[in-house]
């Protein structure tokens, strides 16, 4: 289970967020919500471990992410808001890369580019041809054969058109119900089942 | 064990316990430094071969000394501050930098007032002073990539890692220098580790080296103390402490 | 495919696509290399001198420019959050990256060198001294630079600053290396002075991977 305790993100002098807790238990869609600018990437960054808190902990199964990040890592399935993949390569070449360097199977990432609505030429061509939607699938195509418990995800709706949204938001439900831990932002409201944390209250 | 290491060098209980230390460093310093150039500009005896020109080596051989005993402890509280995450360990670093900056600068600039009368040029690039002018671009480094972090504490580990190399490459380069000094045949002038300094001329050395020494301690102390103050505005403890 | 693979293949394939980032500093190296006999007196007696020397400056100019490739894209387009969270250990990430970096502008660095030695009248000997140093040498600068990149990526002015890093800690392999050289062409034995930058380069290559890591995480913005 992830845990935040009491964090504190600054910037610079002034105070961002916090204090905030929370608990996301397994089988959770959270979904983190707010204006730009109130410190979602920076609240996610410290949930994943780029970025210790100012103040207070954030803990994987009881443990400090800081003190073992090991621990968060091998169940950890992160993708950045501006994830998109070294332009030169193709997206079957970016997803391997990524599939093998987080510890997961290479070889299914043609199938993966599939299930997310990649065919044909956009497989093969480099990765500055296509269109930000399609780049955002292949960033986000990881998702289909991860075997990480805890995904963390930093606006992964922009860019996508209303289908695809809505079948990465079932995908979100699904992981959920299998048991897993999914933690979203996102400046829209999603159309499943979400505990919502504003972080602008906070 | 650690909790108790852990109290003292927190930012406070520095802050106060620092004030005192840094009066007694400043007095050590001040006594010694008086007595050592007392007895290096007056009571040791003139050099055979330079006259009272040698008497320069009583400010420049303790500034050599601090600028490379600075630069090594800089290095090992960078370490502490990287392995322990300790916040007065960055702190250390940070101060420490331009105070070895400041050394080494002083030990180039005293070489070369030395070097004008001994050797009739300002400056010689022999294996001293070179190494003494790459260490100052080395204790560089670490103040420019300090100041470039907007986040106080991020540039304080980074300049950590820097101080961490940099202390690796230091006999390297020292080394090195030396090497290519004798590839090259240059003089080779700076000589005091020559065994022949005689006991009157040596005292007032030591005794300078010991008051440069204390003398960085209450400098240190003073910067840490400014830094801690700067780096914690905002906290409570400040204003009582400073009221 | 292992993680070594993973890394080892990408490089290179970024390295074939984007072939500018090997051909620009190699272009600098050799605008350096023209440049300098215009500023001296071009007799055969100087630059022969001045040969170890200017071209080994000239190689770690041209390394320290080529050091932005390292983590620039990889810090804009989300690789480097996704190996920063990523349960591989980082330091064999960067060991493989400063491999395909080394092998694929070191090797090239290493031909030009001497090529640019025998233009400055060095002698057949003296060449081939310098295409060892520039080989065993470039192993250390670029060790050197993956540090100084990890430490400055996401910095605004970063390139400034990483050769204001770099050029004290470059001085014993510039000292060495173009030594060695210096040396042969006096007639000493350059052995020594070879192993020396070599042994040096073994070293920063031991040490830069993991404390490049460290410095990776602690300025990840």
């Amino acid at each position: 289970m992830l845990q935040f305790d009491s964090i504190v993100l600054r910037r610079g002098r002034k105070t961002l967020l916090g204090p905030l807790s929370a608990d996301l238990p397994p089988g959770s869609v959270t979904h983190l919500q707010g204006p730009n600018g109130v410190g979602k990437t920076t609240l996610i960054h410290a949930l994943v471990g780029l970025r210790e808190p100012d103040a207070g902990q954030v803990r994987w199964n009881g443990d400090d992410i800081f003190e073992r990040p090991e621990s968060l890592r091998r169940v950890l399935c992160y993708v950045a808001h501006d994830a998109t993949g070294n332009a030169a390569l193709t997206a079957v070449e970016a997803l391997r890369f990524t599939l093998a360097v987080t510890g997961e199977e290479a070889d299914a990432a043609t199938d993966a580019l599939r299930e997310f609505g990649l065919t044909g030429r956009s497989l093969t061509q480099p990765l500055r041809t296509l269109s930000a939607g399609q780049q955002r699938r292949v960033a986000l195509a990881r998702l289909a054969v991860s075997k990480a418990a805890l995904w963390v995800l930093d606006e992964p709706l922009n860019a996508l058109d209303a289908g695809s949204r809505d079948a990465l938001c079932q995908r979100f439900a699904q992981h959920a119900q299998a048991g897993g831990t999914v933690v979203v932002t996102s400046h829209q409201p999603l159309p499943i089942d979400a505990h919502c944390i504003d972080l602008a209250a906070a | 064990m650690w909790t108790w290491f852990h109290r003292l060098a927190s930012p406070p209980t520095f802050y106060r316990w620092g004030g005192t230390l840094q009066v007694i460093f400043g007095v050590a310093a001040a006594v010694l430094i008086v007595v050592g150039t007392y007895g290096g500009l007056v009571l040791a005896p003139a050099d055979y071969q330079q006259g009272d020109a040698f008497r320069i080596i009583y400010v420049h051989v303790p500034s050599a000394w601090l600028s490379l005993l600075v630069y090594t402890t800089m290095a090992v509280a960078g370490g502490v501050a990287l392995i322990w995450r300790m916040k007065l360990a960055e702190l250390f670093v940070v101060a420490a930098a331009p105070i070895g900056a400041a050394f080494t600068a002083l030990a180039l600039v005293t070489g070369m007032l030395w070097g004008e009368p001994m050797w009739g040029t300002y400056w010689v690039w022999d294996a001293r002073l070179t190494s003494e002018l790459v260490l100052l671009f080395l204790y560089l480094g670490v103040i420019a990539l300090n100041g470039a972090f907007e986040d106080p504490r991020r540039g304080a580990r980074a300049a950590a890692v820097l101080a961490l190399i940099g202390v690796v490459n230091v006999p390297i380069i020292h080394y090195s220098v030396e090497w290519w000094n004798s590839l090259h045949q240059g003089a080779t002038v700076t000589k005091f580790d020559s065994p022949s300094i005689s006991m009157d001329m040596l005292w007032p050395l030591l005794v300078n080296a010991l008051g440069f020494t204390f003398y960085y301690c209450a400098m240190q102390c003073m910067r840490m103390r400014a830094l801690v103050l700067s780096r914690e505005r905002d906290a409570r403890w400040i204003r009582e402490a400073v009221a | 495919m292992g993680i070594w693979g993973a890394v080892w293949t990408r490089e290179w394939q970024l390295l074939f696509r984007q072939r500018q980032d090997l051909l620009q500093p190699l272009t600098y190296f050799t605008m350096v290399v023209m440049i300098v006999p215009l500023g001296v007196d071009p007799a055969d007696a100087v630059l022969t001198l001045v040969a170890p020397a200017i071209v080994w400056i000239a190689v770690v100019l041209a390394v320290v420019l080529s050091l932005d490739r390292l983590f620039r894209d990889d810090a804009r387009d989300g690789t480097l959050a996704v190996l920063l969270t990523a349960p591989t250990p980082l330091w064999w990430v960067l060991l493989a990256k400063l491999g395909a970096h080394w092998l694929g502008l070191g090797s090239l660095l290493a031909i030009a060198a001497p090529i640019a030695g025998a233009a400055y009248g060095l002698s057949l000997a003296a060449a081939g001294v310098l295409f060892v140093t520039v080989i065993a040498g470039t192993l250390g600068l670029m060790a050197l630079g993956l540090v100084a990149g990890a430490l400055t990526v996401g910095l605004r002015n970063g390139g400034v600053l990483v050769a204001i890093i770099l050029l004290p800690l470059y001085v014993p392999l510039l000292v060495f290396g173009a030594g060695a050289v210096a040396a042969v062409q006096s007639g000493f034995p350059g052995a020594g002075p070879v192993y020396f930058t070599a042994a040096l380069s073994m070293l920063y290559a031991t040490l830069a991977p993991p404390l490049a890591a460290v410095a990776l995480r602690l300025s990840y913005d």
